[in-house]
């Protein structure tokens, strides 16, 4: 941990330097940039708040959500972090580029660690856990998983160049085009605690949220008068042993006000990752790993297809939305346990060479509008659906089990559904207060295993960018 | 093939059409003129990284689209373009949010 230290004493000192230096965070071509946003928040059915994860608290329904909670909360308009970037004039046309940016948690000034989150919860039973006879950490807080694994500069890290005509091609760790479609295209910008795609990242990792971003990346951006496109790719051991070649390629265009994109994405080996259950604690021992270190993973391979589209009316409305279709699979290269994930945490593989019983698709539809009431005051809402089909396949038992109840296992076709608005409230160009409401709910195979089916999260708070 | 995979790929094929369509929509020498000084002026800056390439007018009005990386920088963003000479409005498209 103590580079971690290190290296946000530097950007910290940096950007202290950048200011002084100009009434700007900007210097000799480097700027310094972030965002710290902090708030309050209340669920019908939640989980007590994490101080280290991206979702400090369920503002949607999860399976931890067994309780009436509220607390102090962060991340809840967008994702807190620092970063710094540059560009530097190389002629002819060209510009050579980087950025590095790292999300934080300010409520424990940490660097976000969605893992570590999880393995807070390793041991815990959702459903009360009384006695935890075999816990190993074992509370109950509100776990999520995510790209963000304690890396410094978990959001982005990655170096290229750029030119008006050539386009612009980038190397490193970066965000996919499906997570850039997906943040483009969102009514409620992809805020945790009133947006389904921003707190959940399945649909911007293309069925995975440690897949919004890609380590080992190239990525290739052009555009030609309204048109632009791009690919992406990630070869095969980009993270560790794993065969988890990605593939990415979008095309769409601007004109007047509306924006359309596509987005195809196809990877392997995609990793989904979760708290250890109690009896698999005994069994991780038992396998020589350690549960401080180690998660629970499903692995599967996806094809995933996705449309957004967005339209500014009258410079005051914007009406946006998308769609997008996943298909999962059985992983093509399942791994051994103790494979090592992002962040350097262990996985053990609890569904491997035979994921999902038959193919498991999921379509993702929200729309909504933003309207810009007065040059200061944003209100947004929107909705957004979520749909599972029944993968239950060839299994009896499962398609038995779902026929007599369609919560009874995950394999069950399911749905979600959440509501929310929300009114942003500018004081100046850095200060932002916002307040808002979301509502969610599942069903059928997406309300299997959880306490409350629904929940009620209203929320507020203030937020500072740079 | 479901539905929704059928629908996304028609969605795809009108989407090259039009697309094909509006590369061909000759615009005013002068907009262009214009959308290319803007280009150039944000293309060596750090804080647009994300969306030199993304400019379009059209009779003097300026679109941005893309996404810069926070808040302050969708303001700034058309702070600074539309203090430009030529540019008669900004049509601000840009986006921070990122999952």
């Amino acid at each position: 941990m103590k580079h971690h230290r290190l290296l946000a004493a530097a950007l910290v000192a940096a950007a202290a330097g950048a200011v002084r230096a100009e009434d700007s965070t900007s210097i000799n071509g480097i700027t310094i940039y972030g965002t710290v946003d902090m708030g309050i928040a209340y669920d019908t059915h939640g989980a007590p708040n994490s101080t280290i994860g991206s979702v400090s608290s369920f503002s949607v329904i999860q399976k931890q959500s067994n309780r009436a909670n509220f607390g102090v909360t962060e991340n809840g308009m967008a994702q807190s972090k620092i970063g710094i970037k540059g560009a530097e004039d190389l002629g002819g046309g060209w510009t050579g580029l980087f950025k590095l940016e790292g999300g934080i948690s300010p409520s424990g000034g940490a660097i976000t660690d969605g893992l570590k989150s999880l393995i807070n919860n390793n041991g815990y039973t959702v459903a009360g856990n009384a006695a935890h006879p075999t816990a190993y950490n074992g509370f109950n807080s509100a776990g999520a998983d995510s790209f963000r694994a304690g890396q410094p500069f978990n959001q982005a890290a990655y170096v290229g160049v750029s030119n008006d005509t050539y386009g612009t091609l980038t190397l490193g760790r970066q965000t996919t085009l499906e997570t850039d479609l997906v943040g483009n295209y969102d009514p409620l910008r992809n805020s945790y605690a009133y947006s389904l795609i921003g707190f959940s990242g399945t649909a911007a990792g293309s069925g995975s949220t440690e897949d919004s971003r890609w380590d080992n990346s190239i990525k290739y951006l052009v555009s030609y008068g309204p048109a632009h496109a791009g690919i992406m790719y990630s070869p095969n051991g980009s993270i560790g042993a794993r065969n988890n070649t990605d593939l990415g390629a979008d095309i769409g265009f601007d004109e007047a006000g509306l924006s359309v994109d596509f987005v195809y994405t196809h990877t392997k080996d995609e990793v989904s990752a979760s708290s250890l259950s109690a009896s698999q604690v005994l069994a991780v021992q038992a396998d020589g790993l350690s549960p401080s270190n180690t998660v629970a993973a499903t692995l599967f391979d996806t094809t995933a297809y996705s449309l957004g589209a967005k339209y500014v009316i009258d410079d005051r409305f914007t009406v946006l939305g998308g769609v997008e279709y996943i298909e999962e699979k059985s992983p093509s290269s399942p791994v051994p346990n103790g494979t090592i994930d992002i962040g350097g945490y262990s996985l053990f593989v609890t569904n491997n060479a035979a994921t999902f019983p038959g193919e498991k698709d999921l379509t993702y539809v929200w729309a909504g509008v933003r309207y810009q009431a007065t040059p200061k005051l944003e209100l947004a809402t929107g909705y957004y659906y979520l749909h599972q089909n029944d993968y239950s396949g060839n299994n009896a038992a499962d398609i038995k089990a779902c026929a007599a109840s369609k919560s009874s296992s995950p394999t069950c076709a399911g749905d979600e559904h959440v509501m929310s608005i929300y009114a942003d409230y500018h004081f100046t160009r850095k200060f932002d207060v916002y307040a808002g409401l979301m509502y969610s709910r599942v069903l059928g195979g997406q309300d299997y295993g959880f306490v409350h089916s629904n929940n009620i999260a209203p929320s507020a708070g203030v937020r500072y960018s740079f | 093939m479901s539905v929704a995979k059928t629908a996304l790929i028609a969605a795809l094929t009108g989407l090259l059409v039009s697309g094909a369509a509006l590369a061909q929509d000759g615009k005013e020498p002068r907009d262009a003129n214009l959308a290319a000084e803007i280009k150039q002026h944000l293309s060596h800056s750090a804080f647009a990284q994300g969306i030199a390439n993304r400019v379009q007018v059209i009779d003097g009005v300026t679109y941005l689209y893309g996404r810069v990386d926070t808040p302050y920088e969708v303001f700034q963003a058309e702070a600074i373009v539309g203090a430009l000479p030529g540019v008669t409005k900004v049509v601000n498209n840009l986006e921070y949010a990122v999952p």
